[in-house]
C-alpha cells in the first residue's frame, strides 16, 4: 500500500493542500463572483419582467383609451348630425312659416291695393260724371243761347248723368271691381 | 524519454513539498479569482465583455444545476460547489495545454540518473489533485444528503437492519461510495495524464503540425472531463437528497 501510494505520487500534505485550495477558491469565488452576480442577475430579471408587465399594461390602457376615443368620436358625430338635421328641419319650418306669412301679407297688401284702386276709380268716375254734366249743360246753354236757371241746370245734368249711367252699365264699363277680382 | 506518474517536487517549504502541479493549481486559482472578482466588481445592467462571459457561465451552470436538482432552495446551496468544480477543472486542464507547461524544466541528478523536472504540470495530471476533488465531491454529496433528508434516513441508506436485502444493499452502497472516490479521481487523472503523454509522444515523433489536431482534441477532452466530473457530482447529490423508495 505504502509502495503503491508512493508510486502514484500521493502525499497527504499535497492532498490536504489541494483540498484547502479548492475550499479557498470556493470561498473567494462565492463571495466575490457567484453571490453578487446571481443577485444582480435576479434583480435585473425582475426589473425587466416588471418593465415588460408595465409596458403590457400601458398597451392595454392605450387600446382602451383608443376604443373609448373612437366611441366618443362616433357618438359626437351622430350627435352633431342629429343637431344639424334638427337645425335643418327647424330652418325649413321657419322658411315655410315665413313664406306663409309673406303670402298672407302679400294678399293683404294686394287686396288693400285693389280696394284703393277701386275707390280711386269710383272717385274719378264721379268726378268725370260731374264734369260731363257740367259740360253738357254748358253745351246746351250755348245751343239755346240762353241762360238756364240753376234748377233747370241741375235737372238737366242729372238727366244726362242718368242716361250716361244707363249707357255705361249696358256696355259693361261700370264693373271695375268685378274685373279686378278676376286677376 | 521518461514520464513520471507522480508530480515532481520543485522546492520545499519546511517539510511541505511544492510540486509543479501545485504551482499550476495556484496559478489557476489566481486567474479565476482575479477574473471572477474583476467581472463582478462593477456590475452593469448592460454587461461589458468580461461580465458577459461570467454571466453566461454562471447562468448556464445555474440552469444546469437547477434542471437536475429541481428546487431553488437546494440549487442555491449546491450551485457554488458545482460551478467551482467546473471552472476550476476546466481552467486547470486548459492551462496544462499551454505550450511550455510540462516541457520547460531542468534536468536534475537523482538516484544516480538524470531526471527531467518540468516547472509546471497540469493540476489534474497529479493524483493528489483529482483525489482531493473526488473526496470533496463525495463528502459534500453526503452532507447535502444529511441536510436534505435527515441524518438517520441518510445513514439508513448505508447501514440498515430492516431486512436482509436492505442490509446488503447498504453494504453495496457503502462500497459504491468508496468506489466513487476512486472512479472520480482516476477518470480525471487518467484522461489528463494520458493527454499529456500523448502530446509529448506526438511532439517527439513529429514536432510540427501533427500535434495540432491532438491539441484540439485535448482542449475538447479537458472540457468534457470538467463537465463529466461536474455532472456526476450533481447526479450523485440529486440521488443523495432524495429518500429511498
Amino acid at each position: 500500500m505504502e509502495e503503491l501510494l508512493h508510486n502514484l505520487g500521493i502525499k497527504w500534505q499535497l492532498l490536504l493542500a489541494q483540498i484547502v485550495n479548492f475550499l479557498i477558491l470556493l470561498f473567494l469565488l462565492k463571495k466575490f463572483l457567484y453571490k453578487p452576480m446571481l443577485k444582480f442577475m435576479r434583480e435585473r430579471r425582475e426589473t425587466i419582467e416588471r418593465g415588460l408587465k408595465k409596458s403590457e399594461l400601458a398597451e392595454i390602457q392605450f387600446q382602451e383609451f383608443r376604443k373609448m376615443q373612437a366611441e366618443q368620436l362616433t357618438k359626437t358625430r351622430t350627435e352633431a348630425q342629429k343637431i344639424m338635421e334638427d337645425a335643418k328641419k327647424r330652418a325649413e319650418e321657419a322658411k315655410a312659416q315665413i313664406l306663409e306669412e309673406a303670402k298672407i301679407q302679400a294678399e293683404i297688401l294686394f287686396s288693400r291695393a285693389n280696394k284703393d284702386i277701386e275707390l280711386l276709380k269710383n272717385h274719378r268716375l264721379m268726378e268725370a260724371e260731374h264734369e260731363l254734366g257740367k259740360m253738357a249743360v254748358q253745351g246746351m246753354e250755348y245751343l239755346l243761347r240762353e241762360k238756364i236757371s240753376d234748377d233747370k241746370k241741375r235737372e238737366l245734368a242729372d238727366e244726362a248723368i242718368k242716361n250716361m249711367r244707363i249707357n255705361l252699365s249696358n256696355s259693361g264699363a261700370l264693373k271695375p271691381a268685378q274685373r279686378h277680382g278676376k286677376i | 524519454m521518461e514520464i513520471s506518474l507522480a508530480a515532481e517536487d520543485i522546492f520545499y517549504i519546511g517539510f511541505f513539498p511544492v510540486t509543479n502541479s501545485l504551482l499550476l493549481t495556484w496559478i489557476a486559482m489566481c486567474i479565476l479569482v482575479i477574473f471572477g472578482a474583476f467581472s463582478a466588481y462593477k456590475l452593469q445592467t448592460v454587461p461589458g465583455r468580461l461580465q458577459n462571459v461570467a454571466e453566461f457561465v454562471i447562468e448556464k451552470m445555474y440552469d444546469f444545476t437547477k434542471n437536475i436538482i429541481g428546487t431553488d432552495r437546494n440549487t442555491e446551496k449546491v450551485f457554488p460547489f458545482i460551478v467551482t468544480f467546473f471552472i476550476f477543472i476546466l481552467i486547470s486542464n486548459w492551462l496544462g495545454l499551454v505550450p511550455g507547461v510540462g516541457t520547460i524544466g531542468i534536468n536534475v541528478e537523482k538516484d544516480h540518473s538524470e531526471h527531467f523536472f518540468p516547472f509546471l504540470r497540469a493540476p489534474a495530471a497529479d493524483l493528489n489533485t483529482t483525489l482531493a476533488f473526488a473526496i470533496i465531491s463525495v463528502i459534500i454529496t453526503n452532507i447535502f444528503g444529511i441536510s436534505a433528508i435527515g441524518f438517520s434516513k441518510h445513514v439508513g441508506k448505508f447501514i440498515s437492519f430492516k431486512n436482509p436485502i436492505a442490509f446488503f444493499v447498504g453494504i453495496l452502497e457503502t462500497i459504491a461510495e468508496v468506489a466513487k472516490i476512486l472512479s472520480f479521481s482516476f477518470r480525471l487523472f487518467g484522461n489528463v495524464f494520458a493527454g499529456e503523454v500523448l502530446l509529448i509522444v506526438i511532439a517527439t515523433l513529429v514536432p510540427y503540425i501533427a500535434p495540432v489536431p491532438f491539441l484540439a482534441l485535448e482542449i475538447f477532452v479537458g472540457f468534457i472531463q470538467a463537465l463529466v466530473f461536474t455532472m456526476l457530482t450533481l447526479v450523485f447529490i440529486k440521488v443523495a437528497i432524495e429518500e429511498h423508495h
